[in-house]
């Protein structure tokens, strides 16, 4: 009898340590499944939230051309103004032989990085010839293009011509009107045309209905004028650009903002 | 007749104690019969379910890459044009990844004749051109859908006007 009781007890003993064993295998089998999946979807979740950023970025990307010309050696100029908030690299400067049909299309690589309220002339090895028309397409490492025709169809062309009137210093967190003109160079007004504004100040806005932004736009009026008020309230006092934008064209002016009290 | 009682006494105790003796061996050879056929069922089926969660784990693990590699790729048709013979698409890569042309719609139609660019590799930032013979006849003035698909199913589309 005593016998019988020694062997049960051994076989409890040698069925736990199996019972065990398995359980030991099926929680490191669970673990291991749970750590593998959740890493996968951590790294998932961090590259939907990386590309997420980016596209925020691409939609933040705004630049224009001051200025298209050619050289005296019939080389492509293009003078680029980046009015956004985030820094735009240019990779591509694509130019399309319009004269011809169908179009000659060529891409030179570029590597142009423009910091945000900066202007930049890029001086290419493109040939143009000043008797033919171009479309030219400058592209973002983004992936936003922007298009312009060389030459600048009229009536902007050459004739275009902005100005900005209002005073050059301001004060602490008041508005100050500013007109802004678009005419020919003989002073015709352009009325009804697209003007973009945009202030670079650390706290420099545009009133914008009842509120107010860093940027504006609209039309010009009957008399090619368009108003807009302006106000910065930097405690110590801070210089900023504001930039008019039209027709392909852009104006800029440096205004100071004097200290809170001064 | 002290002494026979004591042999009948001892071989009364002798077969008690060998009966004993066969159930007990019988015991331990079906407790072992049973902890082995336990141990096997228990092994099948832990590696059944090993292999289960490994096919899982894989499949698990291609989706999540194929995922994170899509969302991760980005293309734009830059130009097209049409010399009269063979369409030419150029398209930026402006994602993070390389992708691959996979198939090109043309007004809903599979292009099946490619000149070049399917299938190359393209860097981030790179630009592809893809030439093929358009499955559709190319009307002056009429407007078409054209539609890119990377290997991975990213797409992008454009109207392009002949």
């Amino acid at each position: 009898m005593r016998f019988i009781g020694k062997l049960k007890r051994d076989k409890r003993a040698v069925g736990s340590i199996i019972g065990a064993t398995f359980i030991f295998l099926i929680l490191t089998s669970g673990i291991f499944y749970y750590v593998l999946t959740t890493a996968l979807q951590r790294k998932y979740a961090e590259k939907a939230s990386e590309m997420e950023e980016f596209d925020w970025e691409r939609s933040r990307e705004k630049i224009i051309v001051y200025r298209l010309t050619v050289t005296e050696d019939n080389k492509l100029q293009i003078t680029l103004v980046n009015l956004g908030s985030v820094q735009v690299e240019i990779i591509w400067i694509g130019v399309f032989d319009t004269s011809t049909d169908p179009p000659t299309q060529q891409y030179y690589n570029v590597q142009v990085a423009i910091p945000p309220a900066a202007n930049q002339t890029i001086t290419t090895n493109i040939f143009i010839d000043p008797y033919k028309t171009y479309e030219i397409q400058i592209i973002t490492a983004r992936g936003n293009i922007i298009e312009y025709n060389y030459p600048i169809p009229e009536p902007w062309g050459s004739r275009a011509y902005i100005t900005i009137e209002g005073p050059d210093t301001i004060n602490y967190n008041q508005w100050t009107t500013y007109t802004i003109r678009v005419t020919s160079v003989t002073g015709d007004p352009f009325p009804y045309v697209f003007v973009y504004c945009y202030v670079s100040g650390s706290t420099a806005k545009i009133k914008v209905g009842w509120g107010s932004s860093t940027f504006s736009y609209g039309l010009t009026d009957s008399n090619g004028e368009r108003t807009i008020q302006i106000k910065s309230k930097t405690r110590n006092g801070e210089y900023f650009m504001l930039y008019v934008s039209s027709g392909g064209f852009l104006l800029q002016k440096i205004i100071y903002q004097k200290p809170k009290g001064g | 007749m002290g002494n026979l009682k004591a042999i009948k006494v001892s071989q009364k105790l002798f077969k008690v104690r060998f009966v004993r003796d066969k159930r007990a061996s019988s015991e331990i050879i079906g407790s072992l019969m049973l902890l082995l056929a336990i141990s096997t069922a228990g092994v099948i089926l832990y590696s059944f379910s090993i292999d289960y969660f490994s096919s899982s784990i894989d499949a698990f693990r291609v989706e999540s890459e194929l995922d994170s590699g899509k969302i991760q790729e980005r293309l734009i048709i830059t130009a097209v044009w049409y010399d009269g013979n063979l369409m030419n698409i150029t398209i930026l890569n402006y994602g993070k990844i390389e992708w691959k042309i996979d198939q090109v719609y043309f007004n809903h139609i599979q292009v099946s004749s490619f000149i070049s660019g399917r299938g190359v590799a393209v860097g981030p930032k790179e630009l592809i051109s893809v030439k093929f013979t358009p499955p559709v006849s190319i009307v002056a003035g009429n407007t078409y859908e054209i539609v890119v698909v990377t290997e991975r199913g990213s797409k992008n589309a454009i109207y392009w006007e002949a």
